[in-house]
């Protein structure tokens, strides 16, 4: 099947017509003091760059219509600009072209790339994935996507408002989106800054060798020890965002005596407290790169990475818990024990990835890279967990003034909540008295007539949902390029995931044990002592502390796919065309015998299998050397993400009905301009994304039970343009704006059946729900950034930024878009507005200022870099929240369980301080 | 190399080992003591209420009590009833979870100054305020942010004994007071069945009668975690907590142990089809025994038989010794036994300081639950103490064959002495059980 493909792709790509004068061009970039070859030099031909080898060789293609002149740059050395002759109509051999180390603006450059973008993978935003912009960590040289990654992050933005896993990354040729749903998780490899720059970045639909990529672009990390600028480093930092300091240190070899070459880092983060109160964090990351040359073109890398973390977190909270805690950063996952600063919600994860990768340099034009990964780890969320007790969480509602009938007793409590911060906070000290107190005597324990056992039952207890994934790669990459004008890659690869989903216990907070059954069923069941069994064959089981509990299942996930692309120059158009075709499938192995189903909690689900194609092609045309057009279009099938396609993976293997893939159709128009002092670009884009299903499971409290949302025939439209542009005034001042004018929204009605997670029974079926038009949350559709920098040659330079942000919008609950939520409510009626109407937040600013400054002294350079986000201190800038699930369909109150907000940090730095030889 | 060496040694001064601290002291268990006594009873208290009306008490009240009911079994919600020696009072809160704070038996003050004394129908609550409820004012419960302000618990365990009574003595006086009816049973039409609606949650009122006809209602809350138990068919006794709606009185048990009767129903002397199995640990320490379905007479003088705990176990004795009047003799008698198959009876029993051989165990098959002088008593051949026996070494008694015997029979423990006439032994019974042979 592949390979018919790749026969159609090849002759479709012959087929048309090429009449560009191509020559090619080599050379060799070497350092002018020694003379030794530089590796990884950058050579920029009009809007492509090429890398030099290891031994600094280089040979290109070059458009002789269009490119007159190579850039060639390398991070430590001035850039220097080659002219190619006019008279030359042939291929051309340029010798050595040597580069001089050190100037300011590569200095400068490098502080910039120093100042790290506000991290959102470390912050509690988001459970998941950032957006699909946080990787790009050194951003790109587009201004739009530099603004993107350096200033619109703060608010969430998201490039065309794609998750992150429309985002293709590649971690040394292994894929790193999630194989379950292709989220990428950044922080498995944060920290680690200085090894991980060798990266290449692309938004949207561009040719990427490696890769068909998705809809966002790629975005490709090489890990080799050669690629590592060879140095020692160490620096501090220090920061009020999620952790307080950061120390860390780097040492790479570059090619050492018998072709080995070596990178080792490794950095700690951590804080007691970050920007939001109670929320710790102590992160270390390591990174261990081995590169063998095996012989002349055979390639050997190992490289060895994790980043193992614990953090607490925060929540989005209603604006009455806000305005009694005084504060839009009320956090009520902590609470003091014995004194100290405890939360209650930390994410303890750990999930380290090994990666073989060989590359073959075949011979001049072709070579072949094959990848081999292997991950495993932990990732576990912390919770507490209670039965036959009250809610210990402090957010819940009924502990708030507005969900009191009484307003005198309202009024008390609101006084008591401001003015106790522990009635605000977990009260930890309550939970342990709680468990001391509860002696119990379980009778018939682990179903064994006459076992009974007696001890403190804890009725509060600390407990971790864990998935803890294991990952097995290959990937296999071909490329070779024909006669200089025509490259075509190819290549296979294949995905296996285990991730093994459970809860355990984590603390009993003073307690022996912890009874295993459903509290839930308990409530809707009482009288069927079968039922509360979380596991029929081992009923009433006892569980401590390191013990798994709850539930236990494991999805087994595979993934493979085939795919060829090409790529061609022409003299007025270059172009590229490429497929994919694959398969995904997946099923559920339930290790329990869960009460409320027997019937189909335990063993293998039903195998689901979809098959997945891409297609992708573009073509630019070259109105002269420095204006471009570029277009190019994308449709894809892709496997539904397992978490929707089983209504409850956590009690049984019950199926979505009628799951399918999702259809994705994306096109772009992009117009360049690349001057000396100007640069500029504008695209647009329309992408539909149609077919998705989204679970969602909830508590239902009036039910005071769960149930399981499922929301089909989602369909949704990106549509937009994005501006960028950078205006050099002086060598030193340059002048750079952004725009995203963007509107993300669902097309049509979607479908809404929901069942009680208790019994797998519908409560209802396939019930309309109005959402047209509703936007797309999580994210300003609109943002613009106007900033000036000023470099100067006294190897300083500073930066400040404007940025404005508009049409964010919240999440929305599906069922308040139903007929059935405004029974009874007068159409067009303030009501009636306030359960259908979808809240748009406020539009907001933001001032942000980074600069840095520099030394050398003899070999030893000296970084610092100052970055200061929101310097205007705007603590009301809300980047997003959601509508809570429940409503009440009697009252048909919204505001009885209002919305939940979260806030962009106010004032926030970021210091670095860093030595390097 | 060397300089690699002093990079490493800042990277040492630069990294701590040890920064973000995440271990956690452990609470001390045990609580913090309490620093609060009572000013007023719960009768003071009650002297606030006005009929109807939403009191808000302005006087620093401090009163304390002993929680008589939580919300444990589900029968009461958001809701605990607490007594002290003058009255009972229902404290209405706004919380869940209540029994793992105020379960009962435990010990608890309540600042009253602020809080609001009303009636829900008759039935006296303390609460946190009032709301509106449609246009009718109603009770709201204390808030879970503000108990600590009101509510104080101290020593657990300290239960509460509950008053016996009789039907016909039920008054509002009791309300929200513990109370025990001996010999009741569910009304026919009532026995049997479910105590409450589990399946939709609803209420359920049953009928309690005595045998002499006399009935109160028994309220059963449909979120009950009992509520799909069935209630017993036989006669015994029951402890609840009276409430009142309008002129209605109610029962309320706090769960299904409250609720023992086993034996045969009100004249009908059986066939209960019952056997007997009673190791008497439901008896208080030097209480008369009051079991359901048992007797326990005395014919001569005013000695009964009692319960003693010794070492954890409860058996029952009679003694003569120390008793003033001229003669002593008690009848602890079975309820019904079904004789229509074969049956047996085993007993443990033993002495204390013998003097005279104090027991006899008989049967009879014509006595009619009340008049044991009119009724044939048969002595059964069981092994018992004699004066041998050493002070309270159990004496099996050996399967005593009653398959001689059939209809409804009774078996009864007889002690006969005197105090002034020196027979004052001490008989010790325990492990009474009849069952099929």
């Amino acid at each position: 099947m592949v390979r018919s493909a790749l026969v159609f792709l090849l002759a479709a790509l012959f087929s048309l017509p090429l009449y560009a004068q191509v020559i090619s061009v080599q050379g060799r970039v070497a350092d002018k003091v020694t003379g030794a070859g530089i590796a990884d030099a950058v050579i920029a031909v009009g809007d492509m760059a090429f890398g030099t080898r290891a031994d600094g060789s280089f040979v290109i293609r070059l458009n002789l219509e269009m490119d007159r002149e190579l850039t060639i740059s390398m991070v430590g050395y001035n850039p220097r600009v080659v002219p190619i002759a006019k008279d030359v109509s042939k291929s051309i051999e340029l010798g050595d072209i040597t580069l001089t180390k050190g100037s300011d603006r590569t200095q400068t450059e490098e502080l910039i790339q120093d100042i790290p973008v506000i991290e959102l993978t470390e912050s509690d935003f988001d459970e998941n994935a950032a957006g699909n912009v946080s990787g790009l960590l050194q951003a790109a040289r587009d201004p739009f996507v530099s603004a993107a990654a350096f200033q619109f992050s703060a608010a969430r933005f998201r490039i065309r408002g794609y998750e992150s896993r429309y985002t293709t990354v590649l971690l040394n040729g292994v894929s790193a989106n999630d194989p379950g749903n292709g989220d990428v998780f950044w922080s498995e490899w944060a920290g680690l800054n200085d090894v991980m720059r060798a990266q290449e970045n692309q938004v949207g639909l561009s040719f990427q060798g490696e890769s068909i990529a998705n809809i966002g672009g790629i975005t490709t990390f090489d890990t080799r020890a050669h690629r590592q600028r060879k140095q020692i480093r160490a620096g501090y930092a220090t920061s009020n965002r999620t952790y307080r300091n950061r120390a860390m240190v780097t040492w790479s070899t570059g090619w050492l005596k018998h072709d080995w070459a070596v990178s080792v880092s490794g950095s700690r983060r951590w804080g007691q407290e970050g920007y939001i109160p109670g929320t710790h964090f102590d992160g270390w990351s390591y990174f261990l790169s081995v590169d063998k040359r095996l012989a002349k073109n055979h390639l050997l890398n190992l490289t060895v990475l994790g980043a193992p973390v614990n953090r607490g977190r925060s929540i989005a909270n209603t604006k009455e818990q806000n305005e009694i805690a005084g504060t839009n950063y009320y956090n009520p996952y902590w609470g003091k024990q014995e004194g100290e600063v405890r939360n209650s919600r930390v994410v303890d994860a750990h999930q380290p990835i090994a990666i073989l990768r060989y590359d073959w340099q075949m011979d001049a034009s072709s070579n072949l890279m094959a990848s081999f990964s292997w991950q495993d780890g932990k990732y576990g969320s912390s919770a507490l967990e209670w039965a036959d007790a009250r809610d210990p969480r402090p957010e819940y509602y009924r502990r708030w003034p507005s969900s009191m009938d009484d307003p005198a007793s309202a009024a008390q409590v609101k006084e008591a909540l401001m003015n106790d911060e522990s009635l605000r906070q977990v009260d930890w000290t309550y939970l342990y008295n709680t468990n001391y107190n509860s002696p119990a005597t379980i009778q018939n324990v682990d179903g064994i007539a006459g076992n009974s056992i007696s001890g403190l039952r804890s009725k509060y207890m600390l407990q971790e949902y864990r998935s803890d994934a294991r990952t097995l790669q290959g990937r296999v990459v071909y490329m070779k390029s024909l006669n200089n004008r025509h490259l075509i890659s190819a290549g296979l690869q294949g995905q296996q995931l285990q991730t093994d989903y459970f809860k355990s216990v984590l603390d009993l907070l003073g307690g022996d044990f912890w009874l295993d059954i459903d509290r839930f069923a308990e409530f809707d069941f009482p009288n069927n002592p079968e039922v509360l069994q979380n596991d029929l064959d081992r009923p009433n089981h006892l569980v401590r502390e390191g013990d798994k509990f709850g539930y236990d299942y494991q999805i087994r996930s595979q993934n493979y796919q085939g795919w060829a692309q090409a790529n061609f120059t022409g003299s007025r158009m270059d172009g590229f065309i490429g497929a994919e075709l694959g398969m995904t499938s997946f099923y559920r192995l339930g290790n329990t015998h869960n009460g409320r189903f027997p019937e189909n909690s335990q063993g293998k689900s039903e195998v689901l299998d979809f098959l997945t194609w891409a297609g992708k092609g573009g073509l630019t045309y070259k109105i002269n050397g420095r204006n471009y057009i570029t277009g190019a279009v994308f449709a894809a099938a892709n496997a539904p993400d397992f978490t929707n396609a089983f209504v409850s993976p956590r009690t049984r293997d019950q199926v979505v009905p009628d799951i399918s893939t999702e259809k994705v159709f994306s096109g772009e128009l992009t117009y360049r301009l690349q001057a000396p002092n100007f640069k500029f670009r504008a695209t647009g884009y329309l992408t539909e994304i149609r077919d998705q299903t989204d679970v969602i499971t909830f508590f239902n409290d009036l039910e005071n039970t769960f149930g399981n949302y499922i929301l089909s025939g989602l369909n949704r439209r990106h549509i937009g343009t994005e501006w960028g542009a950078e205006w050099k005034l002086t060598p030193s001042v340059v002048i750079n704006g952004a725009a995203a004018l963007g509107q993300y929204y669902y097309t049509d009605r979607a479908l809404a059946s929901v069942i009680q997670d208790n019994t797998g029974e519908y409560v209802y079926q396939d019930r309309t729900v109005y959402i047209k038009n509703f936007h797309m949350d999580g994210m300003p559709q609109e943002a613009f950034s106007l900033g000036v920098t000023y470099n100067s040659r006294k190897f300083w330079f500073a930066n400040i930024q404007l940025n404005y942000f508009r049409k964010s919008f919240l999440d929305f609950s599906p069922d308040r878009r139903t007929a059935a939520a405004v029974v009874g409510v007068e159409q067009g009626s303030e009501q009636w507005h306030a359960i259908l109407d979808q809240e748009e937040l406020p539009a907001g600013f933001m001032l942000n200022v980074f600069g840095g400054k520099s030394w050398k002294i003899k070999d030893t350079y000296l970084y610092l870099n100052v970055g200061v986000n929101n310097i205007l201190n705007n603590t009301d800038f809300i980047t997003g929240g959601f509508e809570q699930l429940r409503f009440d369909d009697e009252s048909r109150d919204v505001s009885r369980f209002p919305n939940r907000y979260f806030y962009a940090f106010g004032l926030n730095y970021f210091i670095n301080f860093s030595v390097r030889i | 190399m060397k300089r690699l060496f002093h990079y490493l040694l800042l990277v040492g001064l630069l990294i701590p080992t040890a920064c973000v601290d995440l271990d956690f002291d452990e609470p001390p268990p045990g609580g913090e003591p309490i620093d609060i006594t009572a000013n007023a009873t719960i009768l003071d208290l009650r002297s606030w209420f006005v009929p109807g009306a939403f009191t808000a008490i302005t006087d620093e009240l401090i009163i304390r009590g002993i929680v008589i009911a939580d919300d444990a079994s589900g029968n009461f919600y958001k809701t605990i009833v607490i007594q002290d020696e003058t009255a009972g009072i229902e404290i209405k809160l706004n919380s869940v979870g209540l029994a793992n704070d105020y379960p009962i038996g435990r010990e608890v003050f309540i600042r009253c100054r602020g809080l609001v004394i009303s009636d829900y129908n008759g039935l006296v609550q303390l609460g946190g305020g009032t709301y509106d409820d449609a246009g009718q004012t109603r009770l709201s419960g204390i808030e879970e942010a503000l108990l600590k302000d009101y509510l104080v618990a101290g020593e657990r365990d300290q239960f509460v004994t509950p008053k016996v009574k009789g039907i016909k003595d039920i008054n509002t006086n009791d309300m929200s007071t513990l109370i025990q009816l001996t010999d009741v049973q569910f009304i026919q039409s009532d026995a049997g069945q479910t105590y409450a609606e589990p399946v939709t949650q609803l209420s359920v009122n049953h009928m309690v009668e005595d045998c002499s006809g006399n009935s109160i209602l028994l309220r059963t809350n449909g979120y009950a975690d009992f509520a799909g138990e069935l209630t017993p068919s036989g006669k015994g006794t029951l402890v609840a907590l009276l409430g009142v709606f309008g002129s209605d009185l109610q029962l309320f048990v706090r769960d299904q142990n409250d609720v023992d009767m086993q034996a045969a129903r009100c004249g009908q002397g059986g066939p209960s089809g019952g056997d007997v199995d009673e190791k008497f640990e439901t008896v208080g320490n030097n209480a008369d025994v009051a079991l359901a379905g048992w007797l326990n007479v005395a014919t001569k003088g005013t000695r009964v038989w009692r319960g003693k705990t010794f070492s954890g176990n409860t058996y029952v004795q009679a003694t003569a010794y120390n008793d003033t009047d001229p003669e002593m003799e008690t009848w602890l008698i079975t309820p019904a036994i079904d004789l229509s198959v074969a049956k047996k009876l085993t007993f443990l029993s033993s002495v204390a300081f013998w003097v005279h051989d104090a027991g006899s165990v008989l049967i009879s098959t014509d006595f009619n639950g009340t008049n044991i002088g009119g009724a044939t008593w048969i002595s059964l051949a069981a092994q018992l103490p004699t004066s041998s026996t050493t002070n309270y070494d159990w004496v099996n008694s050996g399967e005593v064959d009653l398959s001689a015997y059939s209809g409804t029979g009774y078996i009864a423990f007889r002690y006969t002495g005197s105090g002034p006439g020196g027979q004052t032994t001490t008989f010790i019974l325990d492990d009474v059980l009849v069952q099929d042979k």
